[in-house]
């Protein structure tokens, strides 16, 4: 397959990253491809959740956070000084390990992104919450109770929402941080189903512990290992005939 | 993870078990053919049921290492080998009872002429077998060139067979009968021969990752 820049959403170059006087990024490089789903795996410890983060400039709530190196996003640099973080968290959205609804309804939970961009007509939020829980694949669960609270559903269902939250504000690139770890395997599933459903619209980067979740979903792998990027491709090969003896080793489980 | 390797060591070891068993049976079935020996020949066709019945047994193991450990990598492509290897060497199997029978079914009417090239075959062939399923256990691609060359050297005794065959036909076709069985002899070596080439495809594949042809 013949791919080109523009075939990447977001393009990550030689990048180094500090927490203080500790590296935890060395030299990084990956491409984030359009409309496909990346997973980074790797040991504890790797990297692989800074180099999510580093994303969309969540990191820059860390103290002593320092970053070297290029990260374009639609060929702007994400860390340039007159980018707009908020612009830059709005168009790649975020989800976390621990499902974090917001202690209001499942309504206002999707529609509070848009609010604070300033849609204010009732109709039109009601059609975002709508189509954001369709999309999510939540909608048929709670749509009799969209103004009960968000934190009477399920694990899994509030991981949905959570995802229905962030689609709301029609981001380009969905960002995932170990999103299945606190839930049960239906629940695991159904988020798994609903990463490949959003990479017709959407590009998916997920990082997980779960060797079988990357092989599964993933279009694109990339092995992280004591900050740098170990091996970086196409997930059938990463997981049928690795190049580095490392990922071999990590992979099949003979590791340390 | 030593779970998985003591599995995994197992299954190998049962499938060299398998590979030595269909050695000897082919080795014994050919040596019954050219002796006319029918009572080691009833034996090796009932031999075959063992080898059948190792099938299974390894068939139910690596299903149960796929499910239970979802092996990735180097590990997948060996249990993915060892699936179609062992279907290979069954079929193999079956082709060592078919000259098994095809002995007794002959029995004293097995005459010398004829079987020229067929003593030779059965080496060849086992020889085979024995090279592809070690280069299986041991995971190692150096003996493969040699089972190459050996199914050519294999196709050319079998063009001969089939040669002398015919001309003995034409000569007396009232032995079309025994004649005919040497043919088919001579084609359930062949077959064996492909049947090691196409395990040693799967194990180029198991060791490389790589698809190759081997014999073709």
């Amino acid at each position: 397959m013949v791919t080109t820049e523009s075939d990447n959403v977001i393009e990550i170059s030689n990048v180094n990253l500090w927490y203080g006087d500790k590296q935890a990024l060395f030299d990084v490089s990956m491409p984030v491809r359009r409309n496909r789903i990346t997973a980074l795996i790797g040991p504890s410890g790797c990297g692989k959740s800074t180099l999510l983060r580093s994303m969309n400039r969540m990191n820059d709530l860390v103290d002593g956070c320092r970053l070297e190196g290029r990260m374009l996003f639609g060929g702007t640099d994400i860390y340039s000084p007159n980018t707009d973080v908020n612009g830059i968290r709005t168009r790649i959205g975020m989800i976390f390990q621990k499902p974090n609804p917001f202690p209001m309804s499942i309504r206002d939970n999707v529609s509070y992104g848009p609010r604070i961009h300033g849609v204010e007509d009732r109709e039109e939020l009601d059609e975002i919450v709508e189509r954001s829980l369709v999309r999510s694949a939540l909608w048929d669960e709670v749509h009799d109770r969209l103004d009960k609270s968000a934190l009477a559903l399920s694990g899994g269902q509030q991981q949905r929402l959570c995802i229905a939250r962030a689609l709301a504000v029609s981001p380009e690139v969905i960002l995932m941080d170990e999103p299945t770890s606190a839930l049960d395997p239906m629940a695991t599933s159904k988020i798994e189903d609903l990463a490949c459903e959003l990479e017709k619209d959407y590009t998916v980067v997920i990082v997980t512990h779960n060797m079988q979740q990357a092989s599964r979903i993933s279009d694109y792998t990339g092995f992280m290992y004591l900050g740098k990027m170990a091996e970086f491709g196409r997930t059938e090969g990463i997981f049928n005939k690795p190049k580095e003896e490392l990922t071999e080793r990590y992979i099949t489980g003979r590791f340390g | 993870m030593k779970r998985f390797e003591d599995d995994m060591g197992r299954l190998l070891e049962t499938t060299r078990d398998l590979g030595s068993l269909v050695c000897s049976t082919i080795d014994g079935a050919v040596r019954a053919f050219c002796e006319r020996d029918t009572d080691l020949a009833r034996e090796m066709a009932e031999r075959y049921q063992r080898i059948s019945d190792l099938h299974s047994v390894l068939e139910e193991d690596t299903l149960r290492i796929l499910t239970l450990y979802q092996p990735t990598a180097v590990d997948m492509r060996t249990v993915a080998t060892v699936l179609k290897a062992i279907t290979y060497l069954e079929r193999i199997g079956k082709y060592s009872k078919k000259i098994a029978k095809a002995t007794i079914f002959l029995s004293d009417d097995i005459s010398a002429e004829g079987m020229e090239g067929i003593p030779e075959m059965g080496s060849v062939a086992v020889r085979m077998v024995k090279l592809a399923v070690g280069s299986l256990i041991d995971g190692d691609t150096s003996g493969l060139d040699e089972i190459s060359q050996q199914e050519h050297f294999l196709d050319t005794l079998r063009n001969s067979v089939i040669r002398r065959n015919t001309e003995l036909l034409r000569d007396c076709p009232a032995a079309a009968d025994v004649l005919m069985r040497y043919m088919s002899v001579s084609r359930y070596l062949e077959r064996v021969g492909d049947n090691s080439c196409d395990i040693a495809e799967k194990v180029a594949y198991m060791v490389t990752g790589r698809h190759v042809e081997i014999g073709a």
